[in-house]
């Protein structure tokens, strides 16, 4: 048993069987029989009852008196709204709590381990695709508005995309090429040139260095007032 | 009309439909449930709005039954689990207001009439001091303790109904009857 006394007098006994009236009459006269005679057991014994007396002077006290509360079931209630109801009862389930705990803690450990996954995938096409957007944009664009282009057309651009694959395109003049994209963004020429150092590495994905929009973008740049004012 | 029925059939009852099988469920068993829920909670209002709350989750899971525990273990299952709810919102307020509620049940107690009012003063100080002890106890040896004492169900009965073994069953009737005397030791009553 596990509730025998932590008795060094080797006596193995069942207290709380005896206090509460549920020890066999021969087990409690041995009982009795013992306790008249070992202090250590006697202690034991009287620590216990004085517990259960003041559970018992407070369950009389305070409960005994009380009448039972009115408890009403809203049968029609249950029924119809029976699936919120069953959700609030899945709460007073038990084990929802370990349940609901184990869930929550998977799906952390699952977010954290795809948010980290996906991110670090991420950033690779960023870095090998943000030259191609520096060259294949403006080209498309400056088609159109540009009247210098005809002006400097014999010469061969080498800033003209080779890795795009288009062969109908016609190649640009440097100059047009730079102006018009000194008037669309503030990219460096160096992009262009980074590409042409670099001719070989195959670009797979279309750059998305931002969504800002080019064609959009009206505002007058410093660019276009050094070129218009000849400086 | 159900009266002597045994649980589990009242169960099946009401399952299909019989709103008088779950009442009689609820005839038998309110009274032992309202008394956990009074020894866990300590305050009436408190007890009764578990033990409502126990029995319209009782009955909105019925389908969950599914008779592999006993009708009394279920339903004391579910009473625990809306106690601890309960405590544990208690937990989250401030301290003072835990101190007011002892205050307010100190109302409820019944003096007698023969006792003087320095005696009543005294008995009223010490049954906060048990219900705050006992409060205090592990959730499994106060879960016994009021079993036994406010349900008044034998050890075998706590024993089916918690479905562990017997011995278990007063092994933590006695730690906590031995955790509380120690805990009622260290906050001696004074005498007014």
């Amino acid at each position: 048993m596990g509730n025998e006394f932590d008795n060094k007098c080797g006596f193995m006994s069942d207290p709380v069987s005896y206090l509460y009236g549920e020890m066999p009459a021969e087990e409690r006269t041995a009982f009795e029989d013992h306790l008249s005679g070992c202090d250590e057991c006697t202690d034991e014994f009287a620590a216990i009852s004085f517990s259960r007396l003041s559970v018992m002077e407070w369950q009389r006290g305070e409960f005994a008196h009380l009448p039972t509360p009115e408890i009403v079931i809203p049968y029609e209630a249950a029924r119809s709204n029976s699936w919120i109801g069953s959700i609030r009862g899945m709460f007073a389930l038990p084990g929802f709590g370990p349940a609901m705990a184990a869930a929550v803690v998977l799906l952390i450990v699952g977010g954290m381990y795809f948010g980290f996954y996906s991110g670090a995938g991420k950033e690779q096409p960023v870095a090998v695709s943000a030259p191609k957007q520096n060259v294949a944009e403006p080209i498309v664009n400056s088609v159109e508005p540009r009247p210098i282009a005809p002006a400097a057309e014999p010469e061969p651009a080498p800033v003209t995309i080779s890795q795009e694959g288009s062969p109908e395109r016609s190649p640009r003049p440097v100059r047009a090429k730079i102006t018009q994209r000194a008037q669309k963004v503030n990219r460096p020429l160096t992009a262009d040139l980074d590409e042409k150092a670099k001719p070989a590495v195959p670009v797979q994905k279309a750059p998305v260095l931002s969504n800002f929009d080019d064609d959009e973008d009206n505002s007058l740049r410093l660019a276009d007032l050094i070129e218009d004012g000849g400086v | 009309m159900h009266s002597s029925e045994p649980d589990e059939k009242l169960v099946e009852l009401a399952k299909a439909g019989d709103q008088a099988a779950f009442s009689e469920i609820l005839r038998r068993w309110e009274r032992k449930i309202f008394a956990l829920c009074f020894g866990m909670l300590g305050r009436e209002d408190e007890a009764s709005d578990a033990a409502q709350e126990t029995f319209i989750a009782a009955y909105r899971n019925l389908k969950n039954f599914r008779g592999e525990a006993r009708v009394s273990s279920w339903l004391h299952r579910i009473a625990v689990n809306q106690c601890l709810t309960i405590k544990r919102r208690q937990k989250s307020r401030a301290e003072d207001l835990i101190d007011e509620d002892d205050g307010m049940q100190d109302k409820f107690f019944v003096a007698s009439p023969l006792s003087s009012p320095g005696r009543t003063a005294e008995k009223v100080e010490r049954m906060k001091l048990v219900r705050q002890a006992v409060r205090a106890l592990p959730a499994d040896l106060h879960q016994v303790i009021v079993m036994k004492e406010f349900e008044e169900m034998t050890f075998q009965e706590i024993s089916e109904t918690l479905e562990i073994p017997l011995s278990t069953v007063k092994s933590r009737l006695y730690t906590a009857l031995k955790q509380l005397k120690l805990r009622l030791e260290r906050t001696p009553v004074e005498v007014v």
